[in-house]
């Protein structure tokens, strides 16, 4: 595929949204802020990130994220050496983003939800419990993913050097009781989140491996349940492929509504490559067969499994052309869309601390082609995405199309 | 445009109409549609439902949906409308989600306001194309 620009894309797809088509640009180029535009930042009113961790550094606050006119988020943010990210600058007192010095759309910064300035009974500040999107609780209990503990996590995740770097402000785990309680802060606030998310690093631990992990979710959905009437509450969890009986125990002692086993690659030899914990740990066909064991548990439309879009292009062992990484990559989605699990894209991001920080992503065209035949799939085996969706995640183009 | 904050106020029934990507229309009767700051604000309490994606994708692909304004002593009036932006979250969201649970508020830009009642427009075709009518109807004798 010949490198195409975003407007040329935009004459070329012209029944896919231009703005899921600005989204995965943006994410595969990132952004930076102008002065202007970080002026236009009150901390007081917009979700704001903080270089570094700690609430006290507060050098510089940059927005967590952006949204868009049409509603969708945009998780984009600011990485050292990209060579051409979009700019957000301010136009006419307002975020907007430009492209080469063209204006391109107009942005909005998050909002801080209320509860962020609540600190829970044990005296732990409730942003850093459960950090939020514009519509989403974002539970993440456990810091660490124990597929690197001999070196084999996926090679696209920095979370292992994100833990390292954070660990000695940053707890590995969380205390159920402070996630229930700042759930229960949060959801006092009037239409302000309409899900709950639930991922963190995968525990091999256990009688049966990753009982450990699923016992730490069972232990915090329960208590998050403590907050709602009802005995199921819309929420997701991201989690790792766990086997039957493991999946019935979440399903039946919690109130948790759907459930994502991420394969990041789908190709077994590319996953074997990339993903060696998981493919060490549970292997891509076992992976597979969880999956749609799931749905047998969850329901059609409340199992998916998300992709790391363009990983499998990383080298030397990826695919040598996007075109047969495309062919590929919707064939084998296809082949779980036909047994009830839906594929949902995150644009590669080659992240700072990660085995692949010095990788090349894919072309933009390669991720409009993804969207649109992920959510092709969708509509041909009437697969619903709401558990993803552009408002529940955000974080996926081809979602964003569902609407 | 003063006059449409006035008319949506007088309004005893307000039809939204949309259309989707192959061109169907779609029309639905929407209440506690307001005019802000030179915008239609219109909350949608669906967000699965048709009005809610047929907006969505006249915003990404440029259609317009409309108006249909009918007030209390029988007159009515259309206004055609170009979604701007939806809001799903933040201040003005939360705004109308206090009144009455909403998945989303949408801003109309509108663009003039024609009256439609129907012997108002039959005067102006007329006006406009006096060949358009049956004989009959200017016969002597004919009743009008």
């Amino acid at each position: 595929m010949s490198e195409r620009t975003r407007k040329e894309l935009l004459l070329q797809y012209p029944g896919v949204s231009p703005f899921a088509i600005l989204k995965a640009d943006m994410q595969r180029r990132a952004i930076t802020y102008t002065p202007a535009a970080l002026a236009l930042v009150d901390p007081a009113i917009h979700q704001v990130e903080y270089v570094g961790y700690n609430i006290d550094k507060k050098d510089l606050a940059i927005p967590c994220s952006l949204l868009l006119r049409d509603g969708s988020t945009v998780m984009a943010a600011p990485f050292p050496g990209k060579a051409n990210p979009y700019v957000i600058d301010a136009l006419d007192g307002k975020p907007a983003i430009f492209d080469g010095g063209e204006y391109v759309e107009a942005a909005e910064y998050w909002y801080k939800p209320a509860y962020y300035s609540k600190t829970t009974s044990s005296g732990k500040p409730m942003w850093q419990v459960i950090s939020a999107r514009p519509q989403r609780l974002d539970v993440n209990p456990y810091n660490f993913c124990h597929f690197w503990d001999n070196g084999k996590g996926c090679k696209f995740c920095a979370i292992a050097a994100n833990y390292h770097k954070h660990k000695h402000e940053k707890e590995l785990a969380l205390d159920p009781r402070d996630i229930a309680e700042t759930v229960a802060e949060a959801i006092k606030q009037p239409g302000r989140f309409a899900n709950i998310l639930l991922t963190g690093g995968s525990i091999t631990r256990g009688e049966t491996p990753f009982d450990a992990e699923v016992e730490n979710y069972i232990t915090i959905l329960k208590a998050i349940g403590e907050a709602f009437a009802a005995p199921r509450f819309p929420s997701q969890l991201i989690a790792t492929a766990f086997n039957e009986a493991q999946l019935e125990r979440l399903r039946n002692e919690t109130g948790l509504m759907s459930y994502t086993a991420d394969l990041e690659v789908l190709n077994e030899e590319k996953f074997n490559w990339i993903c060696p914990g998981k493919a060490e740990w549970i292997g891509y066909k076992e992976w597979k067969r969880r999956l749609v064991a799931a749905v047998g548990v969850f329901g059609r439309g409340y199992v998916n499994s998300g992709i790391v879009g363009g990983v499998e292009l990383a080298q030397p062992h990826g695919f040598a052309s996007e075109a047969e990484a495309l062919d590929v990559t919707l064939t084998e989605a296809e082949s779980l869309a036909e047994q009830g699990v839906s594929v949902v894209n995150c644009v590669w991001n080659t992240l700072p601390g990660s085995v692949f920080h010095n990788q090349t992503v894919p072309s933009l065209e390669y991720y409009v082609r993804l969207a649109k035949g992920l959510q092709d799939l969708r509509v041909k085996y009437n697969l619903n995405i709401d558990m993803d969706n552009y408002r529940r995640c955000g974080n996926h183009p081809d979602s964003d199309l569902a609407r | 445009m003063p006059e449409l904050e006035e008319l949506l106020r007088g309004a005893v029934v307000t039809i939204l109409a949309t259309s989707d990507d192959s061109g169907t229309p779609h029309a639905v009767r929407k209440a506690h549609i307001t005019y802000e700051d030179g915008k239609l604000l219109v909350p949608e309490r669906l967000e699965s439902g048709k009005t809610n994606s047929n907006l969505v994708h006249s915003l990404w692909f440029g259609r317009k949906a409309a108006l249909l304004l009918l007030l209390g002593d029988g007159t009515s009036f259309a206004v055609q409308a170009t979604p701007l932006r939806v809001h799903i979250t933040g201040p003005l969201f939360e705004r109308f989600y206090r009144q009455a649970p909403v998945a989303a508020v949408w801003e109309l830009a509108p663009e003039g306001v024609r009256e439609e009642t129907a012997a108002v427009r039959a005067k102006e075709e007329a006006a406009a194309h006096p060949l358009l009518l049956h004989l009959d109807s200017i016969a002597k004798g004919a009743t009008a």
